[in-house]
């Protein structure tokens, strides 16, 4: 039987179409960005994203066939992302996968986006060791689960309101940034110095985080200081972000025991993020395992990867769109 | 037998047909609702059954494109290009207005307006007379005045039928009672869709207000 799945991930912006086998090797990943569209807005607009993934989806699936140099009837079957996401596009990559399958005869299996991003970490070569402490912290997620093994996965916490990746997109945004904010804030941090004590909301008080006050301070700041020195500002943002992130992750590695961390999500890719980490990681005797850079955001290798979970325990989730979907769900 | 699937989504009433030449061999639909858990493909799955059927026996789509509930749309328009490209078959775009356009003008035989709702005060505003002229998207009664300037008699059609007869006193129009189109006409009228047949890499999109205009120079009747 054929070990190669198809992944479509259309859960936000970006249309992306991967072939993967069950080892995670990676035969193809192509990646239609949307970030051209989305600019004028400063963050994602949603019936923009919905009406681009239907343009670009049937080119990005016939690339990634090219480029894995295999046909569709060498797919065992179509892993697709049902939730969470904006539902404009989810719909555009559900529906796409089920008529693929149809037409193919392939099954379409439903995937939870969040657990294609823990699944990330182990693309191209297995790097997480259970159990393990996941710091998920993207565009649209930022949460603590811990991870027996990788089918038992348990929340720890969630954020109250804004997501790191969102703090980061609206920080830019003040900031003049542009969209996506994340890796803009941290070229710009990294000419600054952090020397603005902005505040560290919840920062004591258990594993979740809130960061819409450290957002809205960084705003007050800014209406209120003349001539603000923004790689400052932009240092002393990202500085809170990782004190809140660290700190939360040493609290969660300290009640659950762990053998590792591993932290997924686009602003993986952050490196400042990856450098404290590291470092907390070698001070708690533990190891970090990071995805490569190119599979920490949005991807259809990693719910290619995911899809294998759901085939190996018979969970055939149903290919239909679920807004909310908590990590513990398959 | 050259079968045809046809699929409209660009209304709450999700419909799936499967004709042969110009004859509907067979019909389904379902009202979409939040709780249900049925989807187009299921729809298109069940209809194949019914008919002892397989997707290959499939040897062309026809989709409606729109306008209409803009993820309704999307939804039927991202199920057929995908059904088409994953078994190699053309698929043939039309847009909700021009099957309105049809069942209107054959029983008026007149000049019909037909307008579809978007955000606040705007709408997607289609002339059909004989053909489908224009469909141009703005302020509706705005739009509507535009095209309805040299014409003293038509046919209203779709979501602001009353609104228009009330703003254009002066006209003689005829509330066609009609909301939306019937996609039996996606195969009855199919040979007059021929031209619109399109193959991978080229397939079907949902219409947008930026890309309404088909006819740059009929502006009027």
């Amino acid at each position: 039987m054929s070990d190669i799945i198809l992944g479509i991930e259309t859960s936000c912006d970006d249309t992306a179409v991967a072939i993967v086998n069950a080892e995670g090797h990676v035969l193809s990943s192509i990646i239609t960005p949307q970030t051209e569209i989305h600019t004028q807005f400063g963050g994602v607009f949603p019936e923009f994203a919905g009406r681009a993934h239907i343009a670009t989806i049937l080119p990005t699936v016939h690339k990634a066939f090219a480029a894995a140099n295999v046909s569709p009837q060498d797919i065992r079957a179509i892993g697709v992302t049902r939730g969470p996401g904006l539902i404009g596009s989810l719909l555009v990559g559900l529906n796409t996968a089920t008529a693929l399958g149809m037409g193919w005869n392939k099954p379409v299996i439903g995937v939870n986006h969040l657990r294609g991003h823990l699944r990330s970490a182990d693309l191209e070569m297995k790097r997480i060791k259970f159990p393990a402490v996941i710091l998920l912290v993207s565009g649209g997620h930022t949460f603590l689960a811990y991870m027996k093994d990788p089918l038992d996965i348990k929340l720890l916490s969630s954020t109250r309101d804004d997501s790191v990746g969102e703090a980061f997109d609206k920080v830019g945004r003040m900031l003049g940034l542009g969209y996506p904010g994340g890796p803009l804030i941290d070229k710009m941090a990294q000419e600054g110095q952090a020397t603005i004590p902005f505040p560290r909301p919840m920062l004591h008080q258990g594993l979740e985080f809130s960061l819409s006050g450290l957002k809205a301070a960084v705003s007050r700041y800014l209406d209120t200081t003349e001539n603000p020195v923004f790689p400052d500002v932009a240092a002393s943002f990202v500085q809170a972000v990782m004190d809140i992130l660290i700190k939360k992750c040493r609290m969660a590695i300290a009640k659950n025991p762990c053998v590792s961390l591993v932290v997924v999500g686009g602003v993986a890719a952050n490196s400042q993020l990856r450098a404290e980490a590291a470092k907390l990681c070698q001070n708690m005797g533990i190891e970090l395992c990071l995805p490569p850079l190119c599979w920490a955001t949005d991807n259809a290798a990693m719910i290619a990867l995911a899809t294998w979970d759901y085939i190996n325990t018979d969970n055939l989730m149903p290919p239909i769109p679920q807004l909310q979907l908590p990590i513990s769900d398959f | 037998m050259s079968l045809i699937l046809a699929i409209s989504t660009s209304s709450t009433l999700f419909e799936v047909m499967i004709g042969d030449n110009s004859t509907v061999l067979f019909n389904d639909a379902y009202v979409l609702s939040i709780t249900d858990k049925k989807d187009i493909s299921v729809l298109v799955a069940e209809s194949l059954a019914k008919m002892n059927l397989t997707p290959q026996d499939i040897k062309s789509i026809i989709v409606d494109v729109g306008p209409g509930g803009t993820s309704l749309v999307r939804t039927g328009v991202a199920f057929g290009n995908g059904l088409a490209y994953s078994l190699g078959i053309p698929i043939c775009p039309v847009l909700s207005v021009e099957l309105v356009g049809i069942e209107v003008w054959e029983k008026y035989v007149l000049p019909v307006v037909i307008t579809v709702k978007s955000v606040k005060d705007s709408a997607y505003v289609a002339l059909y007379d004989g053909k489908l002229k224009t469909v141009q998207y703005g302020i509706m009664t705005e739009v509507v005045g535009n095209l309805i300037a040299n014409c003293q008699e038509f046919v209203v059609a779709g979501a602001h039928r009353a609104q228009i007869i009330t703003a254009f006193p002066d006209k003689k129009i005829h509330d066609s009672g009609v909301l939306n189109g019937s996609p039996k006409y996606l195969i009855e009228k199919h040979d007059s869709f021929k031209e619109k047949y399109v193959t991978f890499p080229q397939f079907a999109h949902p219409i947008t207000e930026q890309t309404t205009h088909i006819a740059a120079n009929t502006p009027s009747v």
